[in-house]
Parts: C-alpha cells; sequence; structure tokens
C-alpha cells in the first residue's frame, strides 16, 4: 500500500520517544504514533520528554493495547494527509478506500477485548487524550446498550439498582417519551 | 511495517488479540470472575463489576450522545447515580425520534404535533447539557397560529447545527456556536432585512426549496462575512400536482458573487441565466445543476482566482445544439478567455450522440490546463444510442485528444457516468479515445447503465481491449454503487459540504434524474418516517 509505505517512512526518519506505564515497562514508540495522543504531544511541545514519559494511569497490558491503535492509526493519518494535499483523488477513491476497510477491519478485532479492557481502554483513551480511540471505544459501549431496556443494562453492567419505587415512578412520570 | 520493541523484556510486544481473559481480571483483583462470567466473545463477559459507572461523568455524557434519543432517556432508569447522567449531557435533538410508537389507527398529526411540543418542551426544560444538533422536521414554532415551540428555549444551549422544515417563520434565537444552518420548504425565509445578527458567524448555509430572489442572495452575501458554504436550491415541485415551480423563481435570474469568505458554492436555481462571480477571492467550488429545460446559465469568471473544482459545465452551446425532445441539458456554460490553471477537479456533461459536443469538448479541455480528474457525465438518447456511432466523424478525435495538454500532462482520475456501454459502441469508442491519450491516467471510473452486472464488466474490459492490449496500465473500475433513501438526502445535503475531495463523484447521482429527483421531493416533504 503506497500511502501505508510512504507514512513509515516518514515516521522512522522522526525521533524515538520512551512511554513508561505505572508498572515502569518501556516502550519505545516513533514521534508521528505517539502524538496522535493530545496530552504526550503537548508534552512533546513543551520539551519534557527526555528520559521517557510517565503514564502512571495506564498498565502495560492497555498502553500496549494503546500503541497498537495508535501505530495503525498513524500510518492512516500519514497517508489522509498525503492524498488531501495532491488532488489526485484517485487515491482517495481507491486506495485510500482499500486503506480505509482495512483500518475498519482492525478497528473491529481491535475491539474484540473482555469488558474489563474495554473500560480500561476507554480510560486511558480519555487519560491521553486519543479522540479516535476514545469514539471507538465509546461508540462500542453505546451500541451495547442501544434498544435495551433499563433492566437489560443492569444485568450487563452489574449496575445496582438502588433507586425507591417512587423515586422510579416519578422518573418515569418525567421521562415519559422515553420509555414509549 | 517498523515495529515499536519494548525496552527491557523478554516476550514479544504485543500478544494476540485472543488474550487470554484470565490476564485481565488479573489486572483487577476487584473483579474476580463471577459465576456466570463464562463467555468471553466480543466483550460479553461479566464479571461482576460495575465498569460502566465508574467512567468519569463527561465520558458517560459522550456515551450517551452516541445513543439514540430515547436509549439515552431511558439509562435515567438504571439508578441513582445514573439519574443525572442524561440531563447533563450532550444530545442531538431530532423531533422525528421523540414521538410516541403508536398501535392500531395513526392519529391526527394536530395531536401528534402537540404531543411532539409537549415532549420537546419537557426535554428542554429538564435537560441542561449542550445541544449540538436541533433538527426540527415536523414541528412549528410561535407562529401565526400561535402555538408550537419558543425557538428561544434553545438559546444559549449550544446548538451548533440546526435544520429546520417549517412552514411557520422562526424568530432566529441568539446562539453564538450555531455555525451550520440549513432550511428547508421555508417559504419565509429571509424574514427580515437585514438578517437576525446570529447569520453574521455561521459558516454553512443551505436553503433548499426556498424561494429567494436575485437581491435576497447579495444582501444574504453581505451580511453573513464569515459564511464558507452556501446550497441553494429552489427546486421543488407542488405537492399535489407534482409539477415544477417555475415561477417561484422568476426574480432570481441573473446572481452576483461577491463574498471574501465564501469557500463553496452549490448552486441549483431553476431558470437561472447566469452567475457573476465578481469578487470571491477565497471560492475554492462551484458546482452547479443550475439551469432547466433548454436554457443555460451562463459563468462568468471574474476574481476567483482559488477556484479548483468546476462542475458542471455542459458542452451544448446554443449555436450548436441539437434539440432531441426530450433531452434536458442541464448545466453552466463558461467561455473563459484565457486558460485557467486553478482548476484541479472539473465536471462536464455531454451528449455523445451529438458530434459537435465531443468536438466541443475537446476544446472546452483546452481551458483547463492542469485538471487531474475529470468527471463526465454522459446524456445519451435510448432511442437513438444504436444509430449514431455508424455515421458519426470520429476518425480525428483521437489526434485531436492528443494534442490536449491536460489530457497528455495532468489528468490521473477519468469518472464516466452513465454510459450505456452494453450497447453503445461510440462510448466505448469514448472510452478508448481518453484511454489511449490520456498519458498520465492511473484510475478509470466507469458507471454504467442501467446498474451493472459482473458479466458486463468483464465484456467491457474486453471490448476496451484491456486484456490485449499491455500498453494501457491503468485501472479500470465498474463500481456498482446502489444508493439507498436515507443516502440521498445525505449525499444532497451534504454537496456543498467542504469535506468531501471530489463532490462530483457523489454529485452523479444528480443525473439519474426521475427517481432521485422522487426521492429528493419525498424528502423535502414532511413525511412519515419510521427509523
Amino acid at each position: 500500500m503506497a500511502s501505508a509505505g510512504s507514512g513509515d517512512e516518514k515516521a522512522a526518519a522522526a525521533a524515538m520517544i520512551t512511554l513508561i506505564s505505572s508498572d515502569n515497562e518501556k516502550f519505545e514508540v516513533t514521534e508521528a504514533t505517539a502524538t496522535l495522543s493530545q496530552t504526550i504531544r503537548h508534552m512533546i511541545e513543551d520539551g519534557c520528554t527526555d528520559g521517557g514519559v510517565p503514564l502512571p494511569n495506564v498498565t502495560s497490558k492497555i498502553l500496549a493495547r494503546v500503541i497498537e491503535y495508535c501505530k495503525k492509526h498513524a500510518t492512516a493519518a500519514a497517508g489522509e494527509e498525503g492524498s488531501s494535499s495532491s488532488f489526485s483523488d484517485a487515491a482517495f477513491l481507491e486506495v485510500d478506500r482499500a486503506f480505509l476497510e482495512e483500518l475498519e477491519e482492525f478497528d473491529d478485532a481491535f475491539l474484540e477485548v473482555d469488558r474489563a479492557t474495554l473500560f480500561d481502554l476507554i480510560l486511558a483513551a480519555n487519560y491521553l487524550d486519543i479522540k479516535g480511540l476514545l469514539n471507538l471505544t465509546c461508540q462500542k459501549v453505546a451500541d451495547s446498550v442501544k434498544g435495551k431496556t433499563p433492566e437489560q443494562i443492569r444485568e450487563m453492567y452489574n449496575i445496582v439498582n438502588d433507586l425507591t419505587p417512587e423515586e422510579e415512578a416519578e422518573i418515569r412520570r418525567e421521562t415519559q417519551w422515553a420509555f414509549e | 511495517m517498523e515495529i515499536p520493541y519494548k525496552v527491557g523484556s523478554r516476550t514479544p510486544l504485543f500478544r494476540p488479540r485472543e488474550a487470554p481473559p484470565e490476564a485481565a481480571r488479573m489486572m483487577h483483583p476487584a473483579s474476580l470472575p463471577s459465576s456466570s462470567g463464562g463467555d468471553d466473545e466480543g466483550g460479553s463477559d461479566s464479571d461482576g463489576h460495575d465498569h460502566i459507572s465508574e467512567l468519569p461523568d463527561h465520558i458517560k455524557g459522550s456515551i450517551l450522545s452516541l445513543l439514540p434519543l430515547k436509549d439515552a432517556g431511558r439509562t435515567t432508569k438504571l439508578s441513582r447515580h445514573w439519574k443525572g447522567v442524561f440531563a447533563g449531557s450532550p444530545i442531538s435533538l431530532d423531533d422525528e425520534h421523540v414521538s410516541p410508537r403508536r398501535v392500531g389507527r395513526p392519529r391526527r398529526e394536530v395531536f401528534l404535533h402537540a404531543e411532539r411540543v409537549k415532549i420537546i418542551s419537557r426535554i428542554l426544560k429538564k435537560h441542561t447539557g449542550p445541544i449540538p444538533r436541533v433538527r426540527l422536521a415536523k414541528t412549528h414554532f410561535y407562529g401565526n397560529n400561535g402555538y408550537g415551540l419558543n425557538t428561544n428555549a434553545f438559546a444559549k444551549r449550544g446548538v451548533k447545527e440546526l435544520i429546520v422544515h417549517s412552514t411557520d417563520a422562526i424568530r432566529f434565537f441568539p446562539a453564538p456556536p450555531l455555525r451550520s444552518v440549513t432550511l428547508v420548504k421555508c417559504d419565509w425565509f429571509p424574514t427580515e432585512q437585514p438578517l437576525p445578527p446570529v447569520f453574521a458567524g455561521i459558516k454553512e448555509l443551505s436553503l433548499h426549496a426556498v424561494r429567494f430572489s436575485a437581491a435576497d442572495v447579495h444582501a444574504l452575501l453581505e451580511q453573513c462575512v464569515q459564511l464558507e458554504c452556501l446550497l441553494l436550491s429552489s427546486y421543488h415541485k407542488d405537492e399535489k400536482d407534482r409539477v415544477i415551480d417555475i415561477d417561484a423563481t422568476e426574480d432570481c435570474r441573473t446572481l452576483q458573487i461577491r463574498s471574501r469568505s465564501l469557500r463553496s458554492l452549490f448552486l441549483e436555481i431553476l431558470g437561472l441565466e447566469g452567475v457573476d462571480i465578481v469578487d470571491a477571492p477565497n471560492l475554492e467550488r462551484l458546482l452547479g445543476e443550475v439551469s432547466f429545460d433548454k436554457s443555460y446559465c451562463q459563468v462568468t469568471l471574474v476574481n476567483a482566482p482559488k477556484l479548483q473544482i468546476l462542475g458542471f459545465l455542459t458542452m451544448s452551446l446554443p449555436r450548436t445544439r441539437i434539440v432531441f425532445e426530450d433531452i434536458k441539458m442541464m448545466g453552466m456554460i463558461l467561455e473563459p478567455s484565457r486558460p485557467i490553471h486553478s482548476i484541479k477537479i472539473l465536471g462536464l456533461c455531454l451528449d455523445l450522440c451529438n458530434p459537435f459536443q465531443v468536438d466541443q469538448m475537446m476544446q472546452v479541455l483546452n481551458y483547463f490546463p492542469c485538471v487531474e480528474t475529470l468527471n463526465i457525465k454522459i446524456f445519451t438518447n435510448a432511442s437513438i444510442r444504436h444509430t449514431l456511432y455508424s455515421e458519426a466523424p470520429y476518425a480525428n478525435l483521437l489526434e485531436m485528444a492528443r494534442r490536449i495538454d491536460c489530457l497528455r500532462d495532468s489528468i490521473k482520475t477519468i469518472v464516466l457516468s452513465d454510459l450505456w456501454l452494453h450497447t453503445d459502441t461510440f462510448a466505448l469508442q469514448f472510452a478508448k479515445i481518453l484511454l489511449e491519450s490520456a498519458k498520465k491516467l492511473q484510475l478509470m471510473k466507469i458507471f454504467h447503465v442501467p446498474v451493472d452486472k459482473k458479466k458486463q464488466a468483464r465484456s467491457t474490459r474486453r471490448r476496451l481491449g484491456l486484456k490485449r492490449d499491455p500498453s494501457i496500465k491503468v485501472r479500470v473500475v465498474f463500481p456498482r454503487d446502489y444508493i439507498s433513501y436515507r443516502q440521498v438526502s445525505d449525499v444532497l445535503m451534504g454537496t456543498s459540504s467542504l469535506a468531501m475531495p471530489n463532490p462530483m463523484f457523489y454529485q452523479r447521482t444528480f443525473q439519474s434524474s426521475h427517481y432521485i429527483r422522487m426521492q429528493w421531493n419525498s424528502y423535502l416533504k414532511p413525511v412519515k418516517k419510521y427509523f
């Protein structure tokens, strides 16, 4: 794939950044990959990434997954930039479409995780401020809730119902429209 | 692929995707597997832990904002903690999503409307979070008859996008973040002069089936100082007798575009005779289906230095026109005095049955030496397409095509739409001429009519000589694009959007006029829809 290839070359030339997870494991990634995270981008801009970026809120297991996501999407972003700057939308229409499909497949496979990991990914994406990953994971949760009754959602996510019958009746009255 | 490696670790960095779920649980001592946690496929496991309630509120809010309104509203009943989450989350308010589902006899609109107004007012009263998108397709406002929604309820609610199908005039509320306004069938617009102050801040404005005069448009451009995308479509049919309402645009014959902010302009105005781009230093896109029947719209570019996308130009100039009774050509005419170097994407429509038009096309292309993508919409008259090719004087066309700068040097993509390839030999010849003369061509897309089959694409490929001729390196594809009902409105609504890399690729849908038009008209009508 042309766009992916050029992205890699660009990335390889860039500086490497070391990320340190909460359990002290070190991950070395390219700057292009790391800057998908706005949090890290700001750190790089402030020049405080020497000696590694400590990420006390992210475990190595989750960080590995996050990096996997960023790597894939960093090459995608590089490809996109390449094609929009020139007007050859041949790239957009065909090459990139194939690439986008591949990306979609990657995302789908990426989300095949157990629930604890999914929520850890959401928290990590929120902490690292990675928009794409946050949207992706939130969408996954939203999809799982869609069309379900409150009882089903409670069961699925182990939510304890601490509402009294009176409160419940009141809520039902107030948001009648949602239950019809 | 470069692989980031883990410093000081023996194990490979990435676990396979099917990581044992036990690993996840070990990270969370509190979340020991419950007795029911047997199935781990697709994240449907249950470990007895309430992860979702522990998320920060703003994430819960963004999850709710991804849900349909009713689903989001139902989460208030989950627990005491969830009671208040919905009220603070961003919502997209669509009045078609709030009406109660009823079984049995449909009720009268007047009751349904009152009910919707009640529900929306109730939501607005309870809800404190931002409402980035508001779409009101069926709800009326405090207007002539005094019932309906009060638009002031939307003030200060963070409304960025407003879509209104309303026959009653609305009072535009002060909403600083408002950037996009779409008005469908709003006969009352524009209501006042000068426009409400909120218009000074909007970036996108789409007017569908709205009556406006040239003076209105001029005033609008003058007052919307930040406007980037403007879509003007006067097209609509009378609902009863399904007649195109051409009188509606009587006073909109010529437009003069003066705007320093405008980047994209889409015109679909019946009977429009001329557009002068007098001063639009930032205009990048000029698109349109601007004429009706046998009249044409004359485009004059005075100052549009950044114009990159232009279409569709028609080839049929009055002096060379041969009128076949049932062919309706639509498009713009441009007669530039010198080559325009800024244009990168060009749309042309031509009638392949008319030899003059092909000749004309070659001449027109000379004015656009830097075009990279050429979109060609082909009209053919079904009744004569079998006969004309034999008598057409096309022998020297290839020679002509080879002398055209943009074909030789810059064109990388050609999109041919609506070719009756299975019967029309000349269409094949035409495609072949383009294939042979465009030296830098990378991709050719051919849309068949009627909707193609695999076999047909194979036969076209063979007849184009793609297999025999190894000198042709171009990728030729035969996309099949079916457009669903919902997509039609998205396509038509979004044509002026700057996000589309090649708007004409989508715009080809305009050509399959009858079907699309019918769909579009039914969309314009506030009809019952079930989502």
